[in-house]
């Protein structure tokens, strides 16, 4: 589907804290994404393979998660582990969880399709630079929309050296958009990463990378506002065109 | 909307509505897909109307039972379930009341035979991680009766009913006695000899929602009566959690697509007894097919 090979952020890292598990939505389907206690981020489907039991409802205990319905208990590796209704049973390993293949990268958890292997992309503006996230957020409409609206959007640059003057651009790499200024020695870059929820809503994960100064605080509100605007600004086209359809 | 083929679950009576809450003011309601109209005539009596295949007001059988009105779109080969317990003048008849849950009517029954989940959503009240094991039981369908029955079912548990003042290993026996009816015996705290009987008579407004209407017939004339609903409404919120976020909503019969444990032979049998008689409404292959 994209050149990244069917990979999409779900999170922003630090949005899934260790010993969490969330429930969330990827082109239409129920996924769990969960961290252990040690830190390592998991993706899966959220479907507990006994009776169907969403496993975003369950808790995380150490390494494993387990379901909130009967407590059943699952290792990294999707296994069950433990099933307390029979103490003493060994789980048969036929009882194993969905799981997707995931990464961590450009401070976001990407989920991976099952059999489209790959790496989700890592543009190469990004090498060297500081990844700072700075929030995630819906948007009422479908991902080739918003990914088309934002390469156009007025979004300008933090660093006050890139105020005037500065060399801007914006391309378009699979799920991601990312957004260039560049003056001197100073260069900066705004990081969209694009998960498509279902086929009219999108959520936009954002991170910021630099290779100058330290920009969480003053540059997370900057770029945290201009998201707020450009939502509030792309819900609203779509508003006024559906009405003006209607009249 | 087109009146379901389902002939296994159009030959039943449904509890529909409580009797209490009839009054000659039309109440709307659904049953299996279909507007239904429950009012009193002039004469007092409980009528129940469909739209009718044809757009037409169709007349509706109607039972008054355990305190419920009952009605059928089809035509049951059985009367309602009877429950002989219900006669005993010392027995008190206590309605919990109707709770909406967004999941296939099949799925409650199935979650009402269910022990295991006690202590994870029941937590501390009908069961406790301390003692999560469900010992050995039987479960069959009695061809004599065509019900399942599971049997010999002990699990502990912390807080077994209002009444109950501690923990203590508690004696079940289920019963399902159609589709969509499942009742409880259950170790009665004030009264060794004799069981408290749980009723769970679902009404599949459609495939995946329904009313649960919840009665229990009791031995506990102490008890203060919201105390007994609060806590059997606390039971089933917490179980609607449960029922409204598993995938799919619908049940599905065919084997593989969900792996069972030994705790699950009650599950099992409610299944294949399911499949026996041809049930698809509520189904995951039902939904399929069509």
């Amino acid at each position: 589907m994209t050149a990244a090979g069917g990979w999409y952020p779900v999170a922003l890292a630090g949005g899934v804290e260790a010993g969490t598990s969330n429930g969330m939505h990827l082109r239409g389907e129920e996924i769990v994404v969960w961290r252990d206690a040690a830190g390592a981020a998991h993706i899966w489907d959220d479907r507990c393979p006994h009776r169907g039991m969403r496993l975003s409802f369950g808790f995380v205990r150490g390494d494993r998660i387990a379901c909130l319905y009967h407590g059943w208990q699952y290792g990294a590796d999707g296994s069950c582990l433990a099933i307390p209704a029979h103490p003493g049973l060994q789980p048969p390993v036929t009882i194993v969880a969905e799981r997707r293949d995931r990464v961590e990268a450009l401070g976001m958890i990407w989920a991976g399709s099952a059999g489209e292997p790959g790496r989700p992309p890592v543009p190469e503006e990004t090498v060297g630079q500081t990844v700072t996230p700075i929030r995630s957020l819906h948007v009422d409409r479908p991902l080739e929309d918003v990914a088309a609206r934002l390469a156009a959007f007025d979004l300008p640059p933090f660093h006050p050296d890139l105020a005037e003057g500065a060399r801007r651009g914006a391309r378009r790499d699979g799920p991601l958009v990312i957004v260039t200024a560049e003056k001197g020695y100073v260069a900066e870059t705004l990081i969209a990463g694009l998960q498509p929820l279902d086929h009219g809503h999108t959520a936009v994960h954002l991170a910021m990378a630099a290779n100058v100064g330290d920009h969480r605080g003053p540059g997370q509100a900057h770029f945290a506002r201009l998201a707020e605007l450009f939502r509030h600004v792309v819900e609203s086209e779509a508003m006024s065109a559906a009405s003006e359809r209607a009249a | 909307m087109a009146r379901t083929a389902d002939r296994a679950a159009l030959d039943q009576w449904y509890c529909v509505d409580d009797l209490d809450d009839i009054g000659a003011a039309p109440r709307m309601t659904r049953l299996l897909g279909e507007d239904i109209v429950i009012a009193r005539d002039a004469g007092g009596a409980v009528t129940c109307r469909a739209r009718g295949v044809d757009g037409e007001a169709e007349a509706l059988p109607v039972r008054e039972r355990y305190g419920y009105a009952w009605t059928t779109l089809g035509a049951p080969a059985r009367d309602i379930l009877a429950i002989p317990e219900s006669g005993e003048p010392d027995r008190r008849l206590v309605k919990c009341g109707a709770v909406l849950v967004r999941a296939s009517g099949l799925r409650i029954v199935e979650n009402f035979l269910d022990m295991a989940h006690f202590p994870f959503v029941h937590t501390e009240i009908l069961g406790t991680e301390r003692d999560a094991e469900v010992r050995e039981y039987t479960a069959e369908i009695r061809r004599d009766v065509d019900e399942v029955w599971a049997t010999n079912c002990k699990f502990f548990q912390p807080q077994a009913s209002k009444a109950a003042t501690g923990g203590a290993m508690v004696d079940y026996t289920y019963r399902v006695g159609s589709p969509f009816t499942v009742i409880l015996y259950k170790t009665c705290v004030n009264a060794a000899d004799r069981f408290d009987i749980i009723c769970l008579f679902v009404q599949p407004l459609a495939e995946d929602h329904c009313r649960a209407h919840a009665v229990m017939f009791l031995v506990d004339d102490t008890s203060p009566l919201p105390a007994l609903i609060q806590f059997q409404q606390l039971i089933f919120l917490q179980d609607r959690i449960i029922l409204e976020n598993q995938r799919p909503r619908l049940l599905p019969l065919e084997p593989r697509a969900e792996i069972p444990t030994r705790a699950d032979i009650a599950s099992i049998a409610y299944r294949r007894w399911l499949k026996e008689k041809g049930l698809t409404y509520g189904t995951a292959e039902g939904a399929r097919r069509s």
